[in-house]
């Protein structure tokens, strides 16, 4: 027990004076093995082989083209644009577009950052112009942002299931529900908060007359986005393909956008490319630093011991839960979503299942938890972006206008715990899950 | 810096964009591999057998060949929530101590994954698809990979002590969050 502490410690302490992920957990797994038995390296080449490899992992790069690539069509902005114009008219106005839009650019984003930009660079001058309050518009789309790792596809959650080997089209699928109906209860707020206090979302009508030609062209711009967010549902929920092969469709769909907005050219693709490399690689990197520190806990029997301790401690298991999330819910303000899903899971998870929580459940609360880190500072990489695409804006009133839907996140995770049929009844009704 | 360290700089830098290329040509084969096998799949019924494998040793190249160029473009993904409000001074020291904490990371990934290799060589392991590819192939790319992280975190290294302390004009390179992907 006192080395599994000693190990925690070590890898707190490297990550938070700001040693790389990787190199922090990795060094720390290695020293570990080296202490214990020095024979034992051979498993953890095992464990980077495994991983560099993992076919369940090969979806992520995929996926990150895919969304790189639409970035660079230019489909996700007109697709922003075309859901503006159905939603003028309501209370709350443009607001209901950033989540709405962010709900759906989630479907071809694995990446909240990717969905917040998308939007935020498109939603910030319109907006501003329009005079709504900025406050309201850029916590709405920090928030919108958010969904893009629990809406499928999710990077986040392709490596909680590179991490613990659960299937990734179930936890796809099981975050469709809580995702939409975050989306609902942000659009809600919005809505009531406008009606309370209508300077928010000032109804100066629409600059764009609505005329069928117009009507017509928002259509075309919307339909792209939403026929591929159809695809990669009915994709995983029909069975038809592989998280991984649908990646690959989807890369495929995003060629042809391409070619349609005569961008469909070997610097643009090659550019989707490197970028994937650029940003893949670190990310490849990472896992397999976690993997060798699970290896490590676990030649040094430091999972069992944890997850006994935690089973025989005096607290029922929501008990233990709520003292977990609360504590992913601090370190979500300091790291960022995917270093502290490769630094929690391979603890979180033995003791979670342990305890007999659902592996695919406490993906999507893990998610969850994950996303309100995204929009609480100091670290709240979904505020950064907008700070990036908002000249002008400060932090502060960034993470003000996001602070409700924090709070509408936590209520969530505790509606989510409560209620775990809204994660796990649509993986229960899939067809027969195909692959990994 | 010397006339040699400015050559050795510039050759690494070279092989650093050179291994992202490779990796970025990576990232495409890999979609070609698994597009090909759903097309075949639906298509033809059947399979082309290999695409789980190769697939996979893509992404090690991915995973590998551009490790160089994230090192000399500082893209790891890192907590600088403490880091960011250092003094300057301080800032460079504990710089100087996380690339050589990377490099004893990198010597010993190195070293296993060479283990690796050198065993399924020696073993004569091949993949279990039809391709029946040797092993050492695919797993030498880690081994070039990660080699390549360490010598240029050696010489990243060699230029912080050397080059920073006024020798030469060349500049550090930029700071990056590698927050891209989050």
């Amino acid at each position: 027990m006192i080395i599994s502490l000693i190990m925690f410690a070590t890898i707190l302490i490297l990550v938070m004076i700001g040693v790389p992920i990787a190199a922090a957990l990795g060094m720390t797994g290695i020293v570990a093995i080296l202490l214990f038995d020095p024979n034992l390296l051979k498993g953890a080449a095992f464990t980077v082989w495994a991983n560099a490899t993992s076919f369940i992992l090969v979806s992520a790069p995929l996926y990150i083209l895919m969304g790189d690539m639409i970035i660079r069509s230019g489909a996700s902005t007109r697709f922003y644009s075309g859901m503006g114009l159905w939603m003028r008219k309501i209370p709350g106005g443009l607001l209901h577009t950033n989540i709405l839009a962010c709900t759906i650019l989630s479907a071809i984003s694995g990446s909240s950052v990717a969905t917040a930009a998308t939007a935020a660079s498109v939603a910030i001058p319109e907006l501003d112009k329009l005079g709504y309050e900025k406050k309201m518009t850029y916590g709405s789309i920090a928030a919108g942002g958010t969904l893009g790792i629990l809406i499928p596809p999710s990077i986040s959650m392709i490596i909680y299931c590179g991490l613990t080997g659960t299937s990734v089209a179930e936890c796809f699928i099981a975050g469709v529900i809580p995702g939409l109906i975050m989306s609902f209860l942000f659009m809600t707020y919005i809505g009531v908060n406008s009606l309370i206090n209508p300077d928010i979302a000032p109804r100066r009508g629409s600059i764009v007359k609505i005329t069928l030609k117009v009507a017509s062209q928002s259509l075309l711009d919307v339909m792209p986005i939403l026929l591929l967010a159809v695809v990669v549902f009915a994709g995983l929920y029909l069975g038809w393909a592989t998280p991984t092969e649908l990646a690959a469709i989807g890369v495929f769909f995003a060629l042809i956008l391409l070619a349609i907005n005569h961008n469909f050219n070997w610097k643009t693709i090659f550019g989707s490319a490197s970028y994937v490399a650029r940003v893949g690689s670190p990310l490849l990197f990472i896992i397999i630093g976690a993997q060798i520190f699970s290896f490590a806990l676990y030649t040094w029997g430091a999972t069992q011991e944890l997850t006994v301790a935690v089973t025989n401690a005096p607290l029922p298991p929501l008990g233990i839960w709520a003292i977990l999330a609360v504590l992913l819910l601090v370190l979500g303000m300091f790291i960022d979503a995917i270093s502290m899903m490769v630094l929690t899971v391979p603890v979180i998870f033995p003791i979670m299942t342990g305890l007999g929580f659902d592996p695919v459940w406490l993906c999507v609360a893990v998610t969850l938890l994950l996303e309100t880190g995204l929009i609480t500072p100091p670290v709240g990489m979904n505020l950064f972006t907008i700070q990036m695409l908002a000249p002008g804006s400060t932090l502060g009133q960034i993470a003000r206008g996001s602070l409700p839907f924090v709070i509408i996140l936590f209520i969530g995770v505790i509606v989510v715990t409560v209620f775990p049929e809204i994660a796990l009844w649509l993986p229960a009704h899939m067809k027969t899950p195909v692959g990994p | 810096m010397t006339k040699i360290a400015a050559t050795i700089d510039t050759i690494i830098e070279r092989l650093s964009v050179a291994g992202l290329w490779i990796g970025s040509i990576g990232v495409l084969i890999m979609f070609v591999i698994v597009f090909i096998e759903i097309v075949v799949r639906k298509l033809f019924e059947t399979s082309i057998y290999i695409s789980q494998d190769y697939s996979g040793y893509m992404m090690a190249i991915c995973l590998a060949l551009p490790l160089g160029i994230l090192v000399r473009r500082r893209g790891h993904i890192k907590v600088d929530v403490i880091f960011s409000r250092l003094p300057p001074k301080v800032k460079y020291c504990f710089d100087l101590i996380f690339l050589v904490i990377m490099l004893c990371y990198g010597i010993a990934l190195t070293y296993i994954c060479y283990g690796l290799a050198k065993d399924s060589y020696d073993l004569k392991a091949v993949s279990i698809d039809l391709s029946h590819t040797p092993l050492w192939i695919p797993q030498s790319t880690l081994v070039i990979g990660i080699g390549f992280f360490v010598i240029t975190l050696i010489f990243e290294i060699y230029k912080m002590l050397f080059v920073r302390s006024g020798n030469t004009a060349v500049p550090s390179p930029a700071i990056s969050a590698g927050a891209e992907n989050k």
